[in-house]
């Protein structure tokens, strides 16, 4: 059962220091250089502060707790972890106070100051409680290394004594503090803050391909999973679609490898639908964190799922443009939203992690949005469908291609999928390279379609006067047709029709719908035959659907 | 195992970290002696915390030095209670002669506090501390050392008083510091130097008195020279794992022209991490390339310089703000242009703005045609990235 393994996915600070240590997999790199700048940390010397800043399940609070253990028997230092849940901090003095009772239960001979409860103001223990620690810990000869576990909180609440705090850290080398925080907060960037720009800041980026899969390999091994190491083996494909649409978390890919051990031969949509049950948790928590205003442009950017220009939220939100900006500034920075900023034209933003998009839109939009989801299912019924030789990494995509013993069917078959999936994730740039690098061997009346959709109009042109003879032999023509319409090629579609009877007898109603979508002003009834309504309403609705989907 | 460098981000560096500055120390250690009180000025993340702490843990012959942040004073009798206890420190370090000099304070009976063993103890009843400030600073005029205290980020607690007890309160603060610095024999035997990451100038005239500066000797801290640049580059990769040939430390110098440390230590520390995770141990030109690209697609790094123009000059910060992104997508305008875009704004005195705003504080400079240019492609290029001239 899946609840049996042993994957911990939260709450990595109650386990032991062995098991931390252990399962301390990835972002080794990072561990080390922290620990040799810890190790050369001295009272003369200045002292790094540091900020991991990621998304919840990125491994913030494992880092943590990596170092505490590292610390724990030192000579030199004393680590103290203030977890993350600690609703007891909302001043300075709280937080001096946490620490002397943390070094009581690690057994040094430390009293919080004396503390006069008749008194209505306590500010004064900002200051002396800070003493006893400093006083000790010079006597001691030691330092602290404080791991404070979403220090933004901990910096909201103690506000009015973040000065003092900036100055003791400024006048004294008794701390050296090291925090996790999910968002970039004003704490740090604010210009007028005494903390501006004070903590070195370590983003946790997405885990690498390599670091998944030395990730997959220590659980398999640690859980006695076997499945696991299988599923690396025989669907790395699978391994990197989850690592891209979970845009590299640690604790979404937990989530959805134990899916994926459990529901083998699950397909596309029904196991969409369970990922999301499954790691309901993980966004909902993610959205709480989110002010109205954040959450209101999270959702609607969500639904449009390309990614969008300011002026494209000004429309969804009804929120001005400044407001909207400002809070796609902060979502970028805590890591929920990512711009690309294209050489010509405005600066477009999406939700980073594609999961997390795909959640809301499953979850939280209307009817028409949750369908657009459909296609996304059609990313997964690709991997699920594949034959197991065909892996869907690119390179080996590339090296099928230019493979002069394979089928043109087979060839056809994997650039499809190929370049579908890119295109359905909007990832223009690697199917151009796909594009770019099968072209030569393959003339697939939809290569024309992906070049509208670059925008390598030049090619589109040329290529396309080639169409009417390839059409007919293809499967595709449908699609073909279709999807030139989602590209508002309206005038070339009706043209084609009108030169080729043939084909529009076949796809009549697509036919009409290229006339209605020309002129919206048109009568259905009068020019629609009455039983083919139905289908001409289809192919509109596919056409306007789509259109949402990419402008 | 591997050695990283000696790099330091967000703190002031010391110690073994401290890249030694000898120009501009000698400068501060001249005026200090000629008895003047220092301005020390720089825009932000340039190095001044570390060179006054650098100076301030030296030991002189003469001079007594102390540095503190006092960043967390909200009044004036925190100030002067700050004051008296850095005098009380400084005295203490000065092993030859601590103790004539409290010999004499003890002597001198200063109403309001009891000298014990080299230390002072405040009477708890109310006491006036700035009487007691003066009366030991006139008390320590007999002595043949100098005490020098380094008051960081004072800027931000003339603030702060003055939004407490009011610009009269902070007023007269400046104007008593002003008048130890008017009077030889205080100025003799008492040395301060003002310095923080918020523009001393822009606090006082706030208040309006602009001339309560006029007296101080203000020393701006310039970018490195390009030897100075080549030695920090080694300093930073002494014993480190990570190598930085020639050729690449040339191209640093080109990519940033203006050789400022922080950017420096910017470029060492993520080309040290990149070489790390790539397993090699040369920082190659295009790792410094990728580094520098990385620099500016990262929003954080350079924010600072826009929050300054839209904290401390947001009455023209449109203005402003359209100039740099003008200039950041034209590389170069001439001053004709700015006033074109001054007209935009209704800003009449535009020249002289430029000058004392986006060319005294380092962001524009200009070449030798007489065009306005950004002072460090780094931040042009940065800025180019994160704003487009529509906006």
């Amino acid at each position: 059962m899946v609840e049996s393994y042993h994957i911990t996915t939260h709450q990595v600070s109650q386990l032991s220091a062995g098991e931390i240590k252990k399962g301390f997999i990835v972002r080794k790199n990072l561990l080390n250089r922290m620990l040799i700048k810890i190790n050369r940390t001295n009272r003369i010397d200045s002292i790094q502060h540091t900020v991991f800043v990621g998304p919840r399940g990125s491994g913030k609070s494992s880092m943590l707790n990596r170092i505490k253990v590292e610390y724990l028997e030192s000579d030199s230092f004393i680590p103290i972890y203030l977890p993350e849940e600690q609703p007891g901090l909302y001043r300075l003095f709280d937080v001096w106070l946490a620490i002397i009772d943390e070094m009581v239960a690690l057994g040094y001979e430390i009293h919080r100051p004396e503390i006069d409860i008749s008194q209505d103001d306590f500010s004064y223990l900002s200051k002396t409680g800070y003493t006893v620690i400093s006083e000790f810990l010079q006597k001691e000869n030691k330092q602290i290394i404080l791991l404070m576990d979403n220090i933004d909180r901990v910096f909201k609440n103690i506000d009015d004594d973040k000065a003092l705090l900036r100055e003791l850290l400024q006048n004294h080398k008794d701390l050296i503090i090291i925090g996790g925080s999910t968002e970039m907060s004003e704490d740090f960037w604010d210009y007028g803050d005494p903390f501006y720009q004070f903590f070195k800041v370590v983003r946790l980026e997405d885990l690498s391909k390599t670091e998944v899969q030395d990730l997959l390999i220590h659980w398999s091994e640690a859980n006695d999973l076997p499945q696991i190491k299988d599923v690396l083996r025989t669907n790395p494909g699978k391994v990197e679609a989850i690592r891209h649409m979970t845009g590299g978390n640690p604790r979404t890919i937990i989530m959805f490898i134990r899916l994926l051990v459990d529901n083998a031969h699950a397909q596309g949509f029904e196991y969409l639908q369970d990922i999301i049950d499954k790691t309901t948790s993980i966004y909902q928590e993610r959205l709480k964190q989110l002010t109205p205003q954040q959450r209101k442009i999270v959702v609607e950017l969500a639904s449009i799922w390309q990614p969008a220009t300011v002026e494209q939220l000004v429309q969804t939100c009804l929120m001005p443009s400044s407001l909207i900006s400002a809070q796609l500034n902060k979502l970028q920075k805590s890591r929920i939203v990512e711009a690309q900023k294209p050489k010509k034209g405005k600066t477009v933003y999406r939700l980073k992690e594609r999961m997390f998009n795909l959640y809301l839109i499953m979850t939280q939009a209307g009817a028409l949005q949750k369908k657009r989801a459909r296609y996304l299912t059609d990313f997964l019924e690709v991997w699920y469908d594949e034959e197991e030789q065909y892996s869907h990494d690119f390179e080996k995509a590339s090296d099928i291609a230019n493979d002069s013993t394979a089928s043109y069917s087979s060839k056809e078959n994997l650039l499809d999928d190929q370049i579908f999936i890119h295109y359905l994730l909007n990832n223009k740039i690697v199917a151009a390279k796909l594009i770019q690098s099968l072209k030569n061997d393959i003339s697939n009346p939809l290569m024309n379609i992906y070049d509208l959709w670059l925008g390598n109009f030049e090619m589109y042109q040329h290529q396309r006067e080639l169409i009417p003879y390839t059409l007919m032999a293809s499967n595709h023509a449908g699609t073909y047709l279709k999807e030139s319409l989602v590209h508002y090629q309206n005038e070339w579609i009706i043209q084609l029709f009108d030169k080729n009877f043939e084909l529009k007898q076949i796809f009549e109603p697509i036919y009409f719908a290229a006339l209605l979508l020309k002129d919206s002003n048109l009568d259905l009834s009068l020019i629609v035959p009455e039983p083919m309504l139905g289908l001409v309403l289809d192919v509109i609705k596919y056409v306007k659907v789509r259109q949402g989907f990419y402008y | 195992m591997r050695i990283p460098c000696k790099t330091i981000i967000g703190t002031a560096a010391e110690g073994n970290k401290y890249f030694q500055r000898k120009k501009i120390e000698s400068l501060i250690l001249r005026a200090l002696r000629k008895g003047n009180f220092v301005h020390f000025t720089a825009p932000r993340r340039t190095g001044k915390t570390s060179i006054l702490k650098e100076l301030a843990n030296e030991t002189y012959d003469d001079l007594a030095c102390i540095y503190e942040d006092i960043e967390s004073d909200k009044t004036s009798a925190d100030l002067y209670k700050r004051l008296i206890k850095l005098i009380e420190k400084s005295i203490n370090k000065s092993e030859s002669w601590r103790k004539k000099i409290w010999t004499t304070i003890t002597s001198k009976k200063i109403k309001g506090i009891n000298v014990l063993d080299g230390s002072i103890a405040l009477d708890d009843n109310e006491i006036d501390y700035k009487q007691v400030f003066l009366d030991l600073v006139t008390a320590i005029s007999e002595s043949e050392i100098k005490i020098v205290l380094f008051l960081d980020e004072f800027p931000d607690v003339i603030n702060n008083i003055r939004e407490n007890e009011g610009s009269e309160v902070a007023l007269n603060v400046l104007h008593t510091l002003r008048s130890l610095r008017q009077t030889s024999e205080f100025s003799q035997s008492f040395g301060l130097v003002f310095s923080g990451s918020v523009g001393l100038t822009h606090i006082i005239r706030k208040i309006g008195r602009s001339k309560l500066l006029n007296d101080l000797k203000v020393i701006e801290l310039e970018p490195l020279t390009s030897e100075e640049s080549n030695n920090f580059i080694s300093f930073l990769t002494e014993c480190a794992t990570m190598y930085v040939p020639m050729d690449t430390r040339n191209h640093i110098q080109t990519k940033l022209r203006q050789l400022i440390p922080y950017y420096i230590q910017l470029i060492i520390e993520k080309g040290d991490e990149w070489t790390e995770d790539n397993n090699r141990d040369t920082l190659t030109v295009a790792d410094v390339d990728l580094m520098y690209q990385k620099l500016i697609t990262e929003n954080d790094k350079f924010i600072d310089w826009v929050d300054r123009i839209k904290t401390y000059f947001s009455e023209h910060s449109k203005f402003l703000l359209q100039v740099l992104t003008t200039i950041a997508h034209r590389e170069e305008i001439v001053m004709q242009e700015v006033l074109n875009i001054a007209n935009q704004h209704n800003i009449e005195d535009f020249e002289e703005i430029i000058h004392q705003v986006l060319m005294a504080d380092g962001y524009l400079t200009k070449n030798e045609g007489g065009k306005l240019i950004f002072a460090s492609p780094l931040l042009r290029d940065w800025w180019k990235y994160h704003y487009s001239l529509s906006k």
